[in-house]
């Protein structure tokens, strides 16, 4: 009973009526210190319940729960008292009340002090769990509360971000509102000095344009004219920079509408070629058959960078050969990815220059720039305008071989039919070239006017049965290989038209029909079908570079492209001409120069062509000044705008070179006087100028004689020229007069245009004026209301032949001596 | 396992290799805890992917580092347990054969806790057999550290001795000698 007891309550102990302590658990005897013998009261005493030691009393209550303490041990007991009657004793049965796990520690306890089914070690266990949990929570409050605290910084690091942030957008905003301004102010700053610089430059260049005019000895036309190319030189740099900075600033606006891209091809090569031919430079072209034929861009801005590339590639390029491919593919969006690459074989560049070509004002070195001209913004110009239109101009060079330069354009195709005009009669060709890309070059734009390329030969090579041809078509690159190809061909062709295609101021000795190369459509179209006896034959009369009595012309355009377009079309046709950038500057150098005609872009800033032509023909010397409109205006109210607004005619950009040529051989030539004696020509005083806002014009004699005289010309020579229009002007007015039966008013309108302007050459007033009206009338396709009938025109063109023999007669010639 | 033994692995590896090291060791297991609550059960997969991403981070084996975390277990780890730990014997010996009645005990505070199970036999002065059995396998090297970390708790140099897995109860044998 003893040892079970001791077993199963190892903290017992026994007390007799003495309070004597008479047994004690093991585990009791060693935490408490108590022994056998001892009073209980000596150790121990009641917490709970409320009563001392004492035997009768605990027994008593034995049915409570009493809380002993032992005060030295700091060591409670909780347990019952049990009644051993048999013994007249009470058993305490418990154990120690331990809520800090530490405390076993400090009463000597182990696991092995507590029975088994003492749960205090669980409860200690537990606690130490609670307090694992506990430190968990805590842990987790510190990490939430040092997330809420990072969270608290990046919010205040958000804010004051934001709150920055907010400060540099109004600061940027600020900047921006400032650079707008400056940027505003440097337009307006450049638009005035380029006013401010160009007013002089255009004085300084049209005085000595027209000290050129005047006798000269040898060394002072030289100084002059180095004046004059100087002033055009600093002209043209302010012009690019003008450009430059447009293109810089993003005000530039790209061009939309629909336009022939092979026809500024053409307009590029045309203008590049007299130089090209001068310095004796292979010069040619080739075109992707594929390329469409009308496409949606800007065709001012094309031409300008294909006038750049293919002016610095003959620039650079003193022997060799200069050559254009244009190749074309139709994307999936049915856009169009035009690749135009010019090659050289001039003198190329290091690779050292080739990163920075096209910085502005990179050129190969300070020698560069004095040997061979130019603002060295060109190429920066261009390839900023292509990157601007989807594409870009890329260069590979190898120094002292030549240059490649590709320019990259993305265009839009427009809806209306591609197609280019059937010919007349589809005709077969024979080609006979030595050069491959020139026969390509051929066949591709013979192909594209509907003919037919069916055979080529080459001199050397074996000959092949040949099939049947229409035309030969002989490309040589001078007059020696041109007669060679011609006597090399079999007898079974010698008989067959002959066109010959030869370089421009090549001559064609015995053949009738001649194309320059490189070839374009119309020029080859014409060509064709006079020599197959599709259309009759005109006198083919090379255009000689104009000496002596020029024309003064202003040219008044505001876009530097059109300037220089304008420009290398004159100096193409062999006239020089002064720039001017808007209406204001035009008639301010008018007012300083006399003009026989000014060739007036329509929409300028500042003041507009309209509006400056209206002011001229206020002047009392302003109706002597022809002023031809420029415009892309294609419609007749366009046209008819410019006529009432005083303009004498009306050429529709993109400018034929052809109709320039005609406008301006219909420009009677002022006397050559230098001295600005304008304030003494009035309008009266000068024949065949339709006055402004005066139709119709005062009917003029059948001769102009103040004209003839001003010609000052040998008679030999002015026998030669009246014989000359006179049969050039019977087939003309034949050839109108046909086409007025056939109701083809254009055909109408261009006879008469061109025949207007060689009567008025000649001095065949009256015919001319007639010849004006109707092509006044057949432009504004009123030609069935034309007060001109065609028999009016034969009958003039008869008296004036009459009164031109008769003049010759007076002047002491003799027709018939040179007649037929 | 409770968050106890992840939380007791974390101390070991930060003690050894810092913060970083024990951030790493999370990525590479895939863990994406950012503690462990001590009374929370968590997957025994993510325990063993923690402990092989540790051998990987320490650059050991795992038995190095199962054993590694038994020492570590019990000298540091289990000092929160301190107390009670005292109270689980004077000595080696006592501690050894209060084992089976600590985890029992400690099984009452941790309801979902699937303890190993130990038992003491031919027990001398000197030495006894302790037989390890748990519902996880490969853990014995675990136990090999518990008793290096127990000799060096109770300051005791001791010889371990593993028999092996006693093929008929499916518990591993260690013989651990003392006093030698």
């Amino acid at each position: 009973m003893k040892r079970l007891l001791d077993a199963a309550f190892p903290f017992h102990f026994v007390i007799d009526r003495e309070l004597r302590i008479t047994r004690v658990g093991r585990s009791l005897m060693r935490a408490a210190n108590l022994a056998p013998g001892q009073l209980v009261t000596e150790r121990l005493s009641i917490q709970r319940p409320a009563l001392r030691f004492d035997f009768d009393a605990i027994r008593e209550r034995q049915s409570l729960l009493f809380i002993l303490t032992h005060p030295a041990r700091n060591l409670r007991l909780r347990g019952q008292f049990l009644d051993m009657e048999e013994e007249g004793s009470l058993v305490f049965v418990g154990s120690p009340w331990i809520d800090e796990p530490r405390d076993l520690e400090g009463l000597g306890l182990t696991l092995g002090d507590f029975a088994q089914h003492d749960s205090t070690l669980d409860v200690l266990t537990y606690v130490q769990a609670q307090r694992q949990a506990d430190d968990d929570v805590r842990r987790l409050v510190a990490k939430l509360e040092a997330q809420g605290e990072e969270l608290r910084l990046a919010n205040r690091r958000y804010q004051e971000n934001e709150q920055h942030l907010q400060r540099l957008v109004a600061q940027l905003g600020e900047a921006k509102r400032r650079a707008e301004e400056a940027t505003a102010a440097k337009s307006a700053f450049l638009a005035m000095m380029s006013h401010e610089l160009r007013t002089p430059m255009n004085a300084v260049i049209g005085m000595t344009g027209l000290l050129l005019d005047t006798d000269l000895e040898p060394t002072q036309r030289d100084y002059v004219g180095m004046v004059r190319s100087s002033g055009d030189a600093l002209l043209a740099l302010i012009n690019d920079l003008l450009d430059f900075s447009k293109v810089e600033s993003g005000k530039l606006d790209l061009e939309q509408q629909s336009f022939d891209l092979l026809g500024v091809v053409e307009e590029s090569l045309d203008l590049v070629a007299p130089e090209a031919a001068r310095k004796g430079l292979a010069f040619g072209y080739t075109v992707d058959r594929e390329l469409p034929s009308r496409v949606t861009g800007d065709p001012a801005r094309i031409r300008q960078i294909l006038l750049n590339l293919l002016s610095n590639a003959v620039k650079f390029t003193a022997v060799g050969e200069v050559s254009l491919a244009v190749t074309s593919s139709i994307d999936e969006v049915g856009a169009v990815s035009v690749t135009a690459t010019v090659r050289d074989t001039g003198i190329g560049m290091p690779l050292s220059l080739q990163g920075r070509m096209f910085e502005p004002f990179t050129q190969a070195d300070a020698s560069t720039s004095r040997r061979y001209g130019g603002t060295g913004l060109g190429l920066a110009i261009s390839r900023r305008l292509a990157r601007l239109m989807s594409g870009d101009v890329t260069c590979h060079s190898v120094e002292g071989k030549g240059s490649t330069f590709r320019f990259t354009v993305r265009l839009g195709i427009p809806a209306e039919p591609t197609t280019e005009p059937a010919p007349r009669c589809a005709l077969r060709l024979l080609l006979v070239d030595r050069s491959e890309p020139h026969r390509s070059a051929v066949s591709s734009i013979a192909a594209r006017l509907g003919h037919e390329v069916v055979a080529t030969l080459v001199p050397e090579e074996p000959l092949v049965a040949l099939p049947e041809v229409d035309v030969v078509l002989l490309g040589a690159r001078d007059e020696a290989e041109l007669a060679g190809l011609r006597k090399a061909l079999p007898p079974t062709l010698s008989a067959k038209p002959v066109v010959a295609a030869v370089p421009l101021g090549s001559r064609a000795e015995g053949v009738a029909h001649v194309v320059e190369t490189p070839i374009k459509r119309a020029p080859l179209a014409r060509a064709l079908e006079r020599a197959s006896g599709l259309e009759e034959a005109v006198p083919s009369v090379r255009r000689e570079k104009r000496e002596g009595a020029p024309l003064r012309i202003l040219v008044a355009e505001d876009n530097p492209v059109n300037q220089r377009v304008v420009t290398l079309m004159l100096e193409r046709l062999g006239y020089r001409a002064d720039l001017v950038a808007d209406g204001v500057e035009a008639l301010e150098a008018l007012h300083q120069r006399h003009y026989d005609v000014v060739l007036m872009d329509v929409q300028m800033p500042n003041l507009d062509g309209l509006e400056a032509t209206r002011r001229l023909r206020r002047e009392p010397w302003g109706p002597a000044v022809r002023v031809i409109a420029l415009t892309a205006g294609a419609l007749e109210t366009d046209r008819l705008k410019c006529i009432e607004a005083g303009m004498n005619g009306v050429l529709t950009k993109p400018i034929a070179l052809e109709e320039l040529g005609a406008t301006l051989d219909g420009t009677p030539r002022t006397s050559s006087n230098t001295k600005l004696s304008r304030v003494s020509v009035t309008r009266d005083s000068v024949a065949g100028r339709p006055a402004a806002r005066t139709p119709p014009p005062r009917p003029r004699p059948l001769l102009d004689r103040e004209r003839i005289d001003g010609m000052t010309l040998p008679l030999g020579v002015l026998t030669t020229i009246v014989k000359l229009f006179e049969e050039d002007a019977e087939q003309r007015l034949e050839a109108l007069v046909a086409a007025w039966r056939h109701g083809d008013t254009e055909r109408v309108r261009r006879f008469a245009h061109a025949l207007a302007g060689s009567s008025g050459n000649i001095g065949a007033a009256q015919l001319s004026d007639l010849l004006r009206a109707v092509e006044a009338a057949a432009g504004a396709g009123q030609l069935a209301t034309c007060s001109t009938k065609p028999e009016e025109l034969a009958e003039s063109l008869a008296r004036s032949r009459g009164a031109l023999r008769d003049l010759l007669g007076e002047l002491g010639g003799s027709f018939l001596a040179t007649d037929r | 396992m409770y968050g106890l033994v992840n939380r007791g692995l974390e101390q070991m590896v930060v003690t050894a290799r810092g913060e970083d090291a024990w951030t790493r060791v999370k990525q590479a297991a895939g863990v994406e805890e950012q503690l462990f609550m001590t009374h929370h059960a968590y997957p025994d997969a993510m325990t063993i992917a923690l402990l092989g991403a540790t051998a990987d981070e320490l650059g050991t084996t795992m038995e190095e580092i199962l054993e590694r975390f038994g020492e570590h277990w019990v000298l540091v780890t289990a000092k929160d347990y301190g107390s009670l730990l005292d109270a689980t014997g004077k000595d080696l010996s006592e501690f050894l054969r209060n084992l089976p009645n600590l985890h029992t005990r400690v099984a009452l505070s941790y309801p979902h806790l699937d303890p190993p199970r130990f038992r003491c036999t031919e027990v001398t002065a000197t030495s006894l057999c302790l037989h390890y059995g748990s519902s996880r396998r490969g853990l014995a090297p675990f136990v090999r550290g518990l008793l290096r970390g127990l000799a060096m708790r109770f300051e005791t140099p001791i010889d371990i001795e593993s028999r092996g897995e006693d093929p008929a109860t499916g518990e591993h044998v260690f013989v651990v000698r003392w006093g030698a």
